[in-house]
């Protein structure tokens, strides 16, 4: 069926072309902009759910594949493809970017350069998990990048403090060395493209290695793996290393984390929720399809480092959300210690803990994206994001309230949603290789409850104060659309999450079949 | 079967009519229920007592499966016996009686009803503890009488100090069923039942150490219950209730539980000589401890209090020697006698509208003569002067120990013996002869009370009079003896005993200690009046001591009471301050971290990449044409990277740079 | 405990699910109608029909039988092993008909009480409620976890919102705490996940995976592993039930809470539920090795709670811990592990339901009279107010543990399974007997008897018939488990027995497995998920 054989292509560049139609568009055209924005995401967000059920888990392996030669010289092709383990996350790109089309409704400032930009940003992610050549792979997650500079940069906020770093008098104090110029949207954007491409500059160090390495002269991944044998010991973990650090500065690994919560902050919210929830994720993801998939063994032998980084960025970011007097700070730092309890999931290698994982990636897309939704509401409403001067709000706008508390539920993990699903998987699989991090991390569990509490209690109970009387609740339509999207997404797959299941442990099952062979295999080459 | 259940049936259904109707309906009718109830069931409690005297067997009632499970089966059933049947007479009769002069001593209170109801509830409670056929039942009664003791002493619940004397017999008796339970769980556990039967069948099979550590702990219940050393002190605050509720239950009924229970459990302390001796060395001292300070008391009713100790004592005293059925005989007319005095102090109290301090009475003889005369026969009964009902029981006690070769338990008894004589007499004597010393508002409303209240004392007089014959002559081989007999048979000296020369010795030697606090009482308190504050004066330290009652109640609040608030006090602060500190502490330590984190973030991790930042900002001030902004920041790292991967590439394979670049 | 009587025979429809989520329906339309009147109606009506829906539990429970009972069972996430799988026994099911009584009463008293707010208070409430007897029913580890979870939720709102001073330190501190006990407690459920999975795929059982009670009951285990989930399990009960010293929210909260909070905290005892359900059976050695602790914390638990009521100022904090020395209570029979122990437990857990609860209620009227709890504020009030002080009265012997009350029979059973256990635990535990009488007489001679001495409390009036209609169900029922308990035994029994057996087991079927279980960390997915075709 034809629409199966380019249902990849059309998830990836359905984004792609709302924007270059966007281009020919007149910006002034606000409601047109909006409504091509929302199409071509809608048809991407569609096709992905329809991938999810397409996705036949029975047979596993790589579905739905798309290849096209590029240059057979270099051995590049555009090649597409998905396994159980990238579904997941391009549905969650998809949904996302049609959730966030919505939450940037009101965006009137070059709405229509906005628009251009979020679609890139979203197509270029998916392009990330829907590729099966390094040389793409790689290319589109630098492409994703690119399109934050812009977005933080013009539709970005300043975080709190910002005027105070204007004052010159400061300008050459320790204090502003150390504490440089943070609080501009400049700032932020700076940091995350530098930090980002750093990152990937290290990653892409592996990547060129390793396609040395093999002398395959090919970036067709599956083409690649197996050949981890070639490698001497040292280039094999050298490799890894430097595979893993790139990419996970994205994810972002403890501690190489400082760039993330700054860029929440500063975007705008839409742009927070596709960050925080696919993102990041391709640190995460890349790691598994090329760290995981090329070198089995090596990943075995560090997955010990893993696990206790891991719990680093549990509780070290758990920690720095309780203080964080911004909204959306306080949502940074709490993804970036969720991020957490992904790589424990990733370091257990074992089938239920990353089943579970990948599910985590999944819900915490979901929930992240919720909170920062609604972070991004109130701060359309208040024009604040700190939260002491908040309160009250509970009464001015109930149905951000309960969705606010369905997001704390999801985000802290509470049974019902899915993101539950995923980390009782990740602690059912962790629980026997590394106990004494399951338990600190679902200690880090009732520190996500503490923080988002105070958040929650800081934004909507108490006192109100009087300035904020004119505030209303998401009432349109519009405005209630995407929380109930990922409401709807987050309680239907936490109470019915098999078919996910399945598909993510499709995916992930050649994975670990790899590692835990490969190790068979070292094992009986090294005893002969 | 069915009488036996009604028996304490109709009393409850009286309680549930009076306390549901009481207040709206029945107010001051509420009597006619509660009376009739009661004369029912001490009719019903005749024919029980037929029954048994025409020599049938025990029944045993099972009305239905209480607590079970786990191999254990506790019902709710009832045992009639001899020692049952006579129980039940007491409480009926003596109850019956006191009900009908509650009638005339109530009338006109605001709580007339709730006073009916709550003591119903009690002869509920009493009929199931003396008729019970296991332990439970026994304890349920134990424990109802005791919750009617709480309601009836705080009675009129606006009176202070009426109100801490029931919590406070409440608690200090409670302390008592702890230990009562303690057994409980002890015979549950070696015999897998509570039924009397089945235990005492099976008491032979205890070691003496398990016999003795049951008989102690039950005997720890009957120490509460019973007002014994060193758990006496809330009988005589509990004279602050109405006084029928003084005389049916802290005189008559529930007080003697105790002496019931250990009779009931004779099986278990015959097994125990060391229980023996402790329960009677405690019965001994409690009967002389108590007595002195009824020498000295005031109040009208807490002489009779202290006197009630004191009495219990010899019941338990007897109780310890062996002599089981004189320890009955001795409950029985001792309720006879002490529910007499109770009444008549009650019928005083009623014509002085209230007054209780014997010092504010005197030569009442001519006002109220029936109360008088009556309160006179009870007082020679107790003193134990013949032929009246005290000496024959209390001589029996006294005997039985000196025979049983316990000389100095004998020795206690007779001091208390001439104690009672004397503080008896000496209250009769102040009470009712000499001139009077009422305040003249009260000596004009002085009258005898009616005959609803005077009958039952009458009654009871006569019964004091010639109970102890009817019930205990010969010594020893009485009526009563021989119809307990079967139920404490096998304990040999007493069963049948030869009247001896040393029983006359003993019965002269008994009497003629009465006799001596008698003529004591009356040289002090008649014939030279001055010789009482002469004593007083010369003994100060013992006198003070005596009014005082040696202080115990304020040594067991230094001790206990006090220590318990105490430490009440310093758990709630420590509760506040260590253990929620702990845990505010560990909230503390939590945002500490958070703190240090927060501040290695600001200032360790940003402040690195921020002094990079930095230098590039300071060039970027250098060359300000370049400052628009930072893309070229990343623009400058993508395009080295891209470079970077064309170049490893190319240098991979440079046998191909030229194909890449000039096409084949 | 093992055989399962499913609904459709002994009903003929999903009763047990129909009571669970009645009032979660309630709440929703409660939602959906925004009047507060209705609301109100609705509210009343779905809390009477939820209780007249789970008399047939009460009235339809097949007599002493360990097997659970109205089982439904669906497959719900099979790749995981997670069903719904809900049933009664003995031991859950009077908590789920306490449950809904004490829901209508709540209404009922609150329909007098709560003003601002109403649909909110009654949607936290009904959903409340529905966690609450989901956690009953619940015989799937995750489905049990997912209700015990989410009645956060609702807890803190109605703590927070609808709460007097201090309330939102209350809240947090109860959430939290209860959190980190949960959280704990699915590390436990994940090592009985992970032990089912390993002894069913080396014998070849079906299903490998399983959350669910019945298959986790048939996994041996060996010591070890019994032990650390009952650590785990234990941290997640010990911090509901609560168990001095993790129990210092329970006086913040009980105090303010609303009213219907306290009465639900105090009442529906889900933490000591907990141990019974899941550690006792599940690790019946380690419970074994722990009965010294366990005995011992209750004791203290006992003590600790009643020497600081005795001199609470005020009634609530009173309240508060004297619940703290009755769950101590409850701990030392239960952990007593003998029949009587467990048996004195359960019932007990139903009494604190009534008696607890109902002097709760009583708080709530005198605080609704008054608007203080301080003891010192009252006096006298047994004048004015005869119906108020006898109701009280006899509730008041309830929880003293009086002959003829409910407190007796649970008293007595417990007592007596502790002794049963070692005479030490039973004699200490009498001890308590004498303090519980007197913090709760010295409170009612201060408040009830008395002279009237403050003006404010001298035209307070009597129980409104509102206030009776609570009043006299409990009171009822206080009297009928006290004089007659036989309906209930014969319900709790079977249960009871089948746990005791098991308690008192060997722990031969453990032996084999030790072997496995020391074996090296070979993680258990390795084969694969048991695919579902």
């Amino acid at each position: 069926m034809t629409l199966d054989q380019h249902l990849l292509s059309i998830i990836l560049f359905a984004p792609f072309a709302g924007a270059i139609i966007l281009i020919f568009v007149s910006g002034e055209r606000l409601t047109l902009v909006r409504t091509i924005a929302a199409v071509s995401s809608f048809i991407s967000f569609a096709a992905s759910v329809y991938l999810l059920y397409a996705f036949d888990y029975g047979r596993g392996g790589f579905q739905f594949l798309e290849q096209y030669e590029w240059s057979k010289d270099l051995g590049i092709s555009f090649f597409l493809g998905v396994d159980g383990v990238s579904v997941p996350l391009v549905l969650a790109s998809s949904l996302l970017l049609f959730a966030g089309i919505f939450v940037s409704w009101h965006i009137e400032d070059r709405a229509r350069e906005f628009y251009i930009f979020l679609l890139i940003l979203a197509s270029a992610t998916i392009g990330v998990y829907v590729s099966l050549d390094l040389f793409f792979l790689y290319f589109f997650y630098e492409m994703s990048v690119l399109p934050m500079y812009p977005l933080l940069g013009v539709w970005g906020s300043h975080t709190k403090g910002y005027l105070e770093m204007k004052d010159t008098a400061k300008r050459d104090s320790l204090a502003f060395i150390f504490n440089f110029a943070s609080n501009s949207k400049e700032y932020a954007a700076m940091k995350l493209t530098l930090f980002l491409s750093a990152g990937a500059v290290v990653a892409l160090l592996g990547i060129l290695l390793t396609y040395v390495g093999t002398g395959l002269h090919t970036f067709n991944l599956i083409e690649l793996q197996g050949h981890e044998q070639q490698f001497t010991p040292f280039l094999r973990s050298a490799i890894w290393l430097l595979l893993f650090f790139g990419f996970a500065s994205i994810a972002p690994l403890w501690p190489m984390h400082s760039w993330s919560p700054v860029g929440h902050a500063a975007a705008p919210a839409a742009v927070s929720m596709l960050h925080a929830g696919v993102l990041m994720k391709l640190g995460h993801f890349s790691i598994i399809r090329v760290g995981y998939w090329l070198f089995p063994q090596t990943t075995k032998e560090w997955a010990g480092l893993i696990a206790i980084l891991c719990v680093f960025s549990i509780i070290y970011g758990g920690l720095v959300a309780f203080f964080q007097r911004d909204t959306k700070y306080v949502i940074g730092y709490s993804s970036s210690s969720h991020m957490g309890y992904i790589f424990l999931g990733m370091a257990a290698l074992n089938m239920i803990s990353m089943t579970g994982a990948v599910l985590y990636m999944f819900a915490h897309a979901l929930a992240t994206g919720m909170l920062f939704a609604m972070a991004g509401f109130v701060y359309d409403q208040t024009h604040t994001r700190d939260i002491p001067s908040l309160g009250g709000l509970g009464r001015k706008m109930p149905f951000i309230m309960g969705a606010f508390v369905i997001g704390l539920m999801a985000s802290v993990g509470l049974p019902g949603t899915v993101n539950f699903i995923g980390e009782l998987m990740v602690l059912a699989g962790s629980w026997e290789p590394y106990p004494v991090q399951t338990v600190i991390a679902v200690v880090g569990i009732a520190i996500t409850l503490a923080y988002l509490m105070r958040m929650f209690m800081g934004l909507f109970l108490g006192e109100m104060d009087p300035k904020w009387a004119h505030v209303h609740d998401a009432s349109p339509i519009i405005d209630r659309l995407p929380l109930l999207i990922m409401i709807f997404g987050s309680l239907y797959f936490g109470l019915f999450p098999t078919q996910f299941i399945h598909v993510i442990s499709s995916g992930v099952q050649p994975i670990l079949e790899q590692i835990h062979s490969a190790g068979a295999v070292a094992a009986a080459r090294g005893g002969g | 079967m069915l009488s036996v259940v009604l028996i304490p049936l109709l009393p409850l259904l009286a309680v549930l009519i009076n306390g549901v109707f009481g207040r709206k309906y029945l107010k001051e009718s509420a009597h006619y229920f509660a009376v009739g109830a009661v004369a029912i069931s001490f009719i019903l409690s005749i024919s029980l007592l037929m029954q048994m005297m025409s020599g049938a067997m025990p029944i045993d009632v099972t009305v239905y499966s209480w607590v079970f499970g786990g191999g254990i089966d506790i019902p709710i059933g009832f045992l009639i016996d001899p020692l049952s049947s006579v129980m039940l007479m007491v409480v009926t009769g003596v109850g019956l009686l006191i009900h009908i002069y509650s009638i005339g001593y109530m009338h006109g209170d605001e709580g007339y009803y709730r006073f009916f109801t709550y003591l119903n509830l009690f002869m509920v409670s009493m009929l199931l503890l003396v008729m019970g056929d296991n332990y439970l039942v026994l304890f349920i009664g134990w424990e109802g009488v005791g919750l009617c003791s709480y309601l009836l002493i705080a009675f009129w619940f606006e009176k202070e100090s009426a109100i801490k004397a029931g919590t406070k017999a409440f608690v200090v008796n409670r302390i008592g069923d702890a230990g009562f339970l303690i057994a409980i769980f002890l015979i549950a556990q070696q015999f897998g039942t509570l039924n009397y039967l089945e235990v005492f069948d099976r008491a032979h099979q205890l070691s003496t150490g398990m016999a003795t550590a049951i008989a102690l702990c039950l005997f720890i219940g009957a120490i509460g219950k019973s007002a014994q050393i060193p758990l006496y002190t809330w009988l005589p605050d509990a004279m602050e209730g109405p006084t029928p509720v003084s005389a049916l239950i802290h005189a008559a009924t529930m007080v003697t539980a105790g002496v019931y229970m250990v009779v009931r459990n004779h099986a278990i302390y015959d097994l125990a000589p060391i229980a023996m001796t402790v329960v009677a060395v405690t019965g001994g001292a409690t009967a002389i401890f108590a007595a002195p300070i009824g020498l000295v008391q005031t109040d009208i009713k807490r002489v009779l209090a202290y006197s009630t100790v004191s009495q219990l004592g010899y019941m338990f005293l007897g109780c310890g020697v062996g002599a089981y059925a004189a320890a009955i005989f001795h409950l029985v007319t001792h309720a006879f006698f002490k529910a007499l005095l109770f009444l008549g102090s009650g019928s005083v109290i009623h014509a002085l509208g209230g007054e209780q301090d014997i010092r504010k009475m005197g030569g009442l003889k001519a006002e109220i003569p029936v109360t008088a005369l009556t309160f006179l026969v009870g007082t020679i009964a107790i003193a134990g002067l013949p032929p009246l009902a005290g000496f024959w029981s209390k001589d029996e006690i006294l005997g039985m120990a000196f025979k049983g070769g316990h000389p100095v338990l004998w020795l206690v008894g007779m001091t208390g013996a001439f104690l009672t004589s004397f503080y008896m007499f000496r209250l009769f004597y102040v009470t009712f002869t000499g001139e009077t010393r009422m305040e003249p508002a009260v000596a004009h409303h002085v009258h005898e009370s009616p005959s609803v209240m005077t009958v039952p004392l009458m009654i009871l007089a006569g019964l004091s009079l010639l109970g102890g014959v009817l019930l205990g002559f010969p010594p020893e081989q009485g009526w009563l003896h021989d119809f307990l007999a079967p139920m404490i048979a096998g304990e040999g000296a007493e069963a049948h005993h030869d009247f001896e020369i040393v029983d006359l010795a003993l019965m002269a030697g008994s009497v003629l200690v009465a006799l001596a606090g008698w003529w004591t009482a009356y040289t002090m308190y008649v014939r030279k009046p001055e010789l009482a504050p002469f004593w007083a004066a010369r003994f100060r330290g013992a006198h003070t001591l005596l009014l005082n009652k040696y202080w115990v109640d304020e040594a067991y609040d230094a001790v206990f009471v006090e220590p318990s608030k105490r430490l009440g006090r310093a758990w709630g602060v420590f509760d506040r301050i260590v253990i929620d500190g702990i845990v505010n502490g560990v909230g503390r330590l939590t945002t500490s971290g958070a703190w240090l984190s927060t501040w290695i973030e600001k200032y360790i991790l940003y402040g690195f990449l921020n002094v990079i930042g930095y230098s590039n900002h300071l060039g970027a001030r250098v060359l300000r044409r370049l400052q628009t902004g930072y893309v070229h920041h990343y623009a400058f790292i993508v395009v080295v990277g891209l470079f970077l991967m064309v170049y490893v590439i190319l240098w991979w394979h440079g046998d191909n740079f030229s194909g890449l670049l000039v096409p084949r | 405990m093992m055989q399962e009587m499913f609904a459709a025979q002994q009903i003929g429809f999903s009763l047990l699910t129909l009571v669970t989520f009645l009032p979660l329906a309630g709440a929703v339309l409660i939602w959906a109608i925004r009047d507060t009147g209705w609301a109100w109606r609705i509210g009343l009506g779905v809390a009477a029909a939820d209780f007249l829906l789970s008399l047939p539990l009460f009235f339809m429970f097949t007599l002493d039988s360990a097997a659970m009972q109205f089982v439904e069972h669906y497959s719900w996430i099979p790749s995981l092993g997670i069903s719904y799988h809900v049933g009664v026994d003995g031991i859950s099911m009077l908590f789920v008909v306490l449950t809904t009584m004490l829901g209508l009463l709540i209404v009922v008293y609150s329909q007098g009480v709560i003003t601002g707010r109403v649909r909110g208070y009654l949607m936290a409430l009904f959903a409340l409620q529905t966690t609450m007897l989901g956690v009953f029913v619940s015989l799937d580890l995750v489905l049990f976890f997912l209700f015990w979870e989410l009645m956060l939720i609702p807890s803190y709102f109605m703590i927070r919102l609808w709460g007097g001073e201090g309330r939102e330190y209350a809240s947090i501190k109860y959430v939290l705490y209860t959190l980190l006990g949960s959280v704990l407690m699915l590390v436990g459920i994940v090592i009985l996940y992970l032990q089912h999975y390993r002894f069913a795929s080396i014998h070849h059982l079906s299903p490998a995976l399983s959350f669910d009670l019945m298959d986790l009951l048939r996994t041996p285990m060996a010591l070890d592993v019994q032990m650390l989930v009952f650590v785990f399990l234990f941290f997640g009960f010990a911090f509901k039930t609560p168990i001095v010293p993790f129990h210092t929210w329970m006086p913040d909260v009980l105090l303010a809470g609303p009213i219907a909070m306290s009465v639900i905290l105090a009442g529906i005892k889900l933490g000591t539920f907990g141990f019974v359900r899941f550690s006792l059976p599940l690790a019946p050695d380690a419970s074994r090795a722990a009965l010294p602790v366990m005995m011992v914390l209750g004791l203290i638990g006992i003590l600790y709670g009643a020497y600081i009521a005795l001199m609470q100022a005020d009634f609530r904090k009173l309240l508060a811990y004297s619940s703290i020395s009755h769950l101590g209570y409850v701990a030392l029979g239960i952990f007593a592990l003998t029949y009587q122990g467990i048996q004195g437990g359960l019932i007990q857990m139903i009494n604190l339901g009534i008696t607890t609860a109902g002097l709760f209620f009583f708080a709530g009227f005198l605080w609704n009279r008054r608007q203080t709890l301080t003891i010192a504020e009252f006096g006298g009030l047994a004048k004015g107010m005869p119906l108020l002080a006898t109701f009280f009265l006899i509730i008041i012997f309830s929880s003293i543990g009086l002959p003829g009350t409910n407190g007796f029979i649970g008293e007595f059973l417990i007592l007596f399974g502790a002794f049963k256990a070692h005479w030490v635990y039973g004699a200490s535990g009498v001890l308590g007997v004498i303090l519980g009488a007197a913090y709760l007489l010295w409170f009612y001679e201060r408040a009830i008897f008395g002279k009237v001495t403050k003006p404010a409390n001298e035209n307070l009036r009597d129980l409104s018939p509102r206030e009776l209609a609570i009043a006299l169900p409990l009171v009822a029922l206080i009297f009928w488990i006290g004089v007659y308990p036989s309906p209930f035994l014969h319900r709790i029994n079977g249960s009871v027995d089948a746990l005791y057996m098991r308690l008192n087991r060997t722990a031969t079927m453990a032996a084999g497995l030790q072997t496995e279980a020391a074996g090296a960390v070979v993680p258990p997915a390795t084969t694969g998920y048991e695919e579902p075709r």
